[in-house]
């Protein structure tokens, strides 16, 4: 059936599986309209019809919860493969994804840095990397490079795909005019220049070309209130330029709820924003919240995007 | 314990334009904390006099002329130090002036030496307005460099964000985000980890665990995301857990603050001014306390500012200054309980 939302198991070993099947337990009517890939053993005992299954592996493969091996990191990346591909036959509309073990995948020969990296090279396209679902949105400009680097990525293309980005997040969340605040680099936003040229220099000349179609852009603002005032409703959305500047204010909020949103791409990816948590694992702890806004915020984008073309 | 061993405690009344004469006020009337040191409240008589009129609350501290009253040795109740800082004629309510600033450098300089001469213990100083203090012939970055070069300090200084009983400190603070990389080193990062360490064992904590955060994204991860964790700051945590500091890290810093709420570390030693002041002010810092660190003697102050906004309504707050009295008091206890100690019998 097409336009299912694909559901990739994660690393096996990890709080992947287990989440996912509290959340189809905790959500029976909603479990019709997802297709669930992973390991045919864990598949079987979850409640849904066969064609909701997709078995990936070898038949006997169980995970032990907190031992990851090599084998389960190869079942978690041949069912991003998997879900990757049947999004561009239109078996799928998206896909949300169980957390992974990045050192696991690398020692396998997996050559990305994350899972975001892997659906762009899959689907093609530039990734933006973006997080919602709970009190905070945030839009990352860059994300996995060193602090040192931070200030080559400073440029009107990337701004203008997190803009866009930001955008797209917040329409897909009701939002007809979005405010969208824009982070400065340096401390205070650069104070007038005293604290650093790049905003007065870079960052507001390119937020002023980019604000006649997005009349919501704020200038540079100082980072260390800005999700504060976006918490007190003064900005729907707000654009962070490197990794931690965004996702220290998100897990401080957030940290339940939040949702890891690939943007920017041909079709949707979500996943939830937790790690593989081994040390947990099994032990039926872990909290599906973060998982069920993933599969709630890939509707919504999915809808969001077809509304668009139609 | 005789009120004579209690810490000497100078509080300030900060910008005549802002709130803090009102906090000052209300603080006094704060008889649980005014027993625990002997307090002298310098500032203008009429900045006084108006607060107290604005919060219908009245002292009849004793005047006194110096700090070398001997009155101070004994009293039980606050003092009153008069300056003669800045007419009323030149001072508008929540306006910033060079004036006001004047008057804030005057007083706060003239407690800085009587600390010098060895009459005080710490100073718990009234919100400051930056603005007005620079255009009034501050002369320095911060007040923290006046308090550090008036001090003659030589060695690592710098300002820690107290938040309940979360601590942090910057490794640096307010310069650009592309000079970070390479102004932190190891030594910086073992002084400030050592400072925070022993400003805690000064604040009361008897065994203080300091968290370090990374400076790139996961840390680093493992060398791929940026080098600075693995040439840098972990050497320096290795050296200070090696003369016996409860130091660990590097920690990712989208996480760190986490942990510190979780009670899993006390202090937390972030990199760059925006790695810390995000998540303080979410977790809402301007409840907080700053505390000057560094320097031979205890200076606090709320971390809130002058709020221009609410200035002769009687609605500002007296929590943080509240909490940044405590925090001088329970240090300055501990410096001169130290003191003597040291002493030889």
């Amino acid at each position: 059936m097409a336009n299912r939302l694909a559901i990739t198991c994660g690393d096996p070993a990890g709080v992947g599986p287990e989440v996912i099947a509290s959340w189809l337990a905790a959500h029976p009517g909603d479990a019709g309209e997802v297709v669930v890939l992973g390991p045919g053993r864990w598949l079987a005992a979850l409640p849904l019809s066969d064609d909701q299954r997709i078995a990936i592996g070898l038949e006997e493969f169980a995970a032990e919860p907190g031992r990851p091996t090599g084998e389960g990191a190869l079942v978690a990346w041949a069912a991003m493969t998997r879900a990757a591909d049947g999004c561009k036959t239109g078996e799928f509309a998206g896909v949300v994804t169980g957390p992974v073990s990045k050192g696991w995948l690398s020692r396998i020969g997996y050559p990305h840095p994350g899972q975001t990296e892997f659906f762009a090279a899959q689907w093609g396209g530039e990734p933006t990397m973006a997080f919602g679902g709970g009190r905070l949105r945030v839009v990352l400009l860059s994300w996995h490079i060193p602090l040192r680097e931070i200030f080559v990525q400073l440029t009107e293309a990337n701004m203008a795909r997190a803009v866009r980005a930001a955008d797209e997040l917040a329409r897909a969340d009701g939002i007809d005019r979005p405010r969208i605040g824009v982070c400065g680099l340096n401390p205070h936003a650069g104070e007038g220049g005293i604290l650093g040229v790049e905003e007065q220099r870079i960052i507001d000349p390119i937020l002023q070309k980019l604000r006649p179609a997005h009349p919501g852009l704020s200038r540079s603002e100082p980072a260390d209130t800005l999700f504060a005032r976006q918490l007190r409703g003064e900005f729907d959305v707000v654009i962070a330029l490197y990794h931690d500047q965004g996702l220290a204010p998100l897990k401080a909020v957030d940290f339940d709820e939040a949702v890891n949103i690939t943007l920017g791409l041909p079709f949707v990816r979500t996943s939830p924003d937790h790690g593989t948590a081994f040390g947990i694992a099994g032990q039926g702890v872990a909290s599906a919240r973060s998982f069920g806004n993933a599969v709630a915020m890939a509707r919504r984008l999915i809808a969001h995007r077809a509304g668009c073309r139609s | 314990m005789s009120n004579t061993s209690l810490p000497i405690i100078a509080l300030t009344l900060g910008d005549p334009a802002g709130i803090g004469p009102e906090l000052a006020v209300k603080l006094v009337a704060r008889k649980d904390l005014m027993g625990q040191a002997r307090v002298v409240v310098v500032g203008d008589e009429w900045v006084w006099e108006d607060a107290q009129r604005l919060t219908g609350l009245r002292f009849n501290l004793s005047r006194i002329d110096s700090f070398a009253d001997p009155r101070i040795v004994s009293s039980e109740s606050p003092l009153f130090l008069p300056t003669q800082s800045v007419q009323k004629s030149e001072i508008v309510p929540s306006i910033a002036s060079a004036a006001g600033g004047k008057s804030v450098l005057q007083v706060l300089r003239f407690c800085i030496a009587a600390a010098i001469r060895g009459e005080l213990d710490a100073i718990c100083f009234a919100p400051l307005n930056k603005l007005a203090m620079k255009m009034g012939g501050l002369g320095y970055d911060d007040e923290l460099h006046m308090f550090a070069h008036e001090l003659g300090v030589k060695g690592y200084f710098c300002e820690f964000n107290v938040l309940g009983q979360i601590w942090t400190s910057r490794i640096t603070s307010h310069i650009p985000l592309r000079d970070v990389a390479t102004t932190i080193d190891k030594n910086r990062v073992k002084d400030a980890t050592r400072l925070i360490y022993q400003a805690l064992l000064q604040a009361g904590f008897a065994k203080p665990r300091i968290a370090v955060a990374a400076l790139n994204p996961h840390a680093g991860e493992g060398g791929t995301c940026g080098r600075e964790e693995i040439d840098v700051i972990a050497p320096a945590i290795r050296e200070c857990q090696a003369e016996g500091i409860i130091a660990e890290g590097p920690y990712s810093a989208d996480t760190i603050f986490l942990k510190a709420r979780a009670h899993l570390c006390d202090a937390i030693v972030t990199m760059y001014h925006d790695q810390g002041q995000i998540a303080l002010k979410l977790m809402g810092f301007e409840k907080g306390v700053t505390v000057q660190g560094g320097l031979p003697i205890i200076i606090t102050t709320p971390a809130h500012g002058t709020a221009f906004d609410i200035v002769g309504q009687n609605r500002a707050n007296p929590g943080a200054i509240a909490e940044a009295f405590g925090l001088a008091v329970r240090m300055a206890a501990h410096v001169r309980r130290s003191k003597i100690a040291a002493k030889p019998a």
